[in-house]
């Protein structure tokens, strides 16, 4: 591949490809450094018979390998901890208050995204950036007729379990008000 | 048409249903009240979704300790390597260079001046060590100059050239800089040349040394020191800043007081040697850091002979006078951190405010 095809490339699914990788990663960052390592991969290949649908296959694998490894795990704890002490904190005014619940609602959703079983994750998250069934197929190495059930799944379990978290931390809150 | 299920209803929202079967349901929904139902509760899940999903967007960066983000690329830089061709341009040269140099007769190769930029393609660490000259190599080549710094940046070591891991070498003033602490204790740093001091104006400043050294892609950094670097995320960048160099306290023991009384000692005279005009002044050293690379100054010194030079690690900088000596200054976690382990250490760098 060439310059200009990769930059043609690169304009066209960078955003959607760094922004599917912070959503499985929870980390900016790590997003972008997973989607170079893609893109440079790209550069590397003749040609792509299906470009979004390679991308997001490579970047895919590539974060699956690093997550197996122990110091990915042992970072991804300290930010889980992170998170647990964000929730604990009290707001004190409006605006903290308002901080503080963004941050419950984005502390939930993670948790709920983690929940879903790893196909089910990667196939919402990648319909999320537009890829249509034949692709998140290719990507995930499934067929397409299963991407319909997947996704269904995935989408009630997420929002089922998003809602049933709330509600233990609403329940939470309101237990920790009458205490004090 | 008998009722589809939750995962056609799903295909059918999306649009991922050939137009035949798309109507076919259309029809049946109008006329099933309990497939109109699924589908509105599949209208629900599909924003409800989402909107959780989007939630995940307003993320901070620098999660991720830095050192644990790298082991994908193959250097900080990477990000944005294709927006760069002259430091492509300069990567291909140290490849074509070293690679040249790397078929020359031994004997020729280890008397060259080298220097490999930031950037340049990535040795391994072994290699690295295995170009280091050995000390006594580099302090006659220290005696012998009394010019004015002025890197070889044409020309090349004999770099072995491994995989992606990174590594980078460099030496000021012919010199090369040498590894002299383990290479387990090597996690961060680049090189840098001194021409950069030149271009920030530090030439007219008191003293300037350094450089120096290598970098162990984030894989191998990880394997090399996981317990210095993995429980303080932030400690590579942390380390820029400046520190006040004071001698090396003594640490308990009878074995290790006898130790540091000799190094005490040393330090004393380390410190006359670096400012006999005032060897009441504890010297300030300032580690900054460009593009990945970290550039250790040295103030306060009135010896400015620049012959000197140094090497440095995240945590250990070793001083080489002109006379030929070594001091050995460990940078300081805070004020408090002790000097631990083997080997001398003749100051401690604790931090101050930059002047």
């Amino acid at each position: 591949m060439n310059d200009e095809a990769l930059e043609r490339l690169f304009k066209l699914y960078h955003l959607p490809l760094v922004r599917y990788l912070t959503r499985r990663l929870g980390d900016r960052d790590w997003a972008e450094e997973v989607a170079q390592e893609t893109f440079l991969r790209a550069l590397r290949q003749d040609a792509l018979q299906s470009e979004r649908s390679w991308l997001f296959a490579v970047a895919t694998n590539l974060v699956r390998d690093e997550a197996r490894k122990d110091a990915r795990r042992r970072a991804r704890l300290q930010q889980l901890a992170a998170e647990v002490r964000d929730d604990v904190n009290e707001a004190v005014d409006v605006d903290e208050e308002q901080t503080a619940e963004r941050s419950r609602d984005r502390t939930l959703a993670r948790r709920a995204v983690d929940a879903l079983a790893e196909k089910d994750r990667l196939a919402l998250l990648m319909r999320e950036e537009g890829l249509d069934y034949r692709e998140i197929a290719a990507a995930l190495e499934l067929s397409v007729g299963s991407i319909g059930t997947t996704l269904s799944r995935a989408r009630r379990r997420l929002t089922e379990t998003y809602e049933a978290m709330q509600a233990e931390s609403a329940a939470r809150m309101g237990e920790r008000d009458e205490a004090s | 048409m008998k009722h589809p299920d939750e995962g056609t209803v799903h295909a059918w929202l999306d649009g991922a249903l050939e137009d035949t079967e798309a109507r076919e349901i259309e029809a049946h929904v109008r006329e099933c009240a309990e497939c109109a139902a699924m589908v509105a509760e599949a209208r629900g899940f599909i924003a409800a979704s989402s909107r959780i999903v989007s939630l995940l967007d307003g993320v901070p960066s620098r999660v991720m300790p830095p050192v644990l983000v790298r082991p994908v690329v193959a250097g900080r830089n990477a990000r944005t390597w294709w927006r760069s061709p002259g430091l492509a341009a300069a990567a291909l040269f140290c490849i074509t260079t070293a690679t040249w140099l790397a078929v020359r007769p031994a004997p020729a190769i280890r008397e060259m001046p080298v220097t490999a930029v930031a950037g340049a393609p990535p040795v391994s660490p072994a290699a690295v060590a295995q170009t280091a000259l050995p000390l006594s190599g580099s302090r006659a080549a220290a005696k012998s100059s009394t010019a004015e710094p002025e890197v070889a940046r044409s020309t090349a070591a004999p770099l072995k050239i491994a995989d992606s891991k990174v590594a980078e070498q460099t030496v000021v003033d012919g010199k090369r800089t040498a590894l002299s602490p383990p290479l387990d204790q090597i996690t961060e740093l680049g090189g840098v040349d001194s021409t950069a001091n030149a271009r920030r104006g530090f030439r007219d400043r008191p003293v300037i040394q350094l450089q120096a050294v290598t970098v162990a892609s984030a894989d191998a950094r990880a394997e090399a020191a996981p317990a210095s670097v993995s429980s303080n995320a932030s400690a590579p960048l942390a380390l820029v800043g400046c520190y006040q160099l004071a001698p090396a306290p003594t640490i308990g023991g009878a074995i290790a007081a006898a130790k540091t009384s000799a190094s005490r000692a040393m330090a004393g005279a380390a410190l006359a040697a670096l400012a006999p005009s005032a060897p009441a002044a504890a010297p300030t050293l300032r580690l900054t850091e460009s593009q990945g690379a970290y550039i250790a100054h040295l103030y306060g010194a009135s010896n400015t002979d620049p012959a000197r030079w140094t090497t440095v690690t995240p945590s250990l900088v070793n001083l080489t006078l002109s006379d030929g000596r070594t001091i050995r200054v460990r940078i300081a976690a805070d004020s408090t951190e002790a000097p631990v382990g083997a080997g001398r250490v003749d100051f401690i760098a604790k931090r101050t405010s930059c002047p």
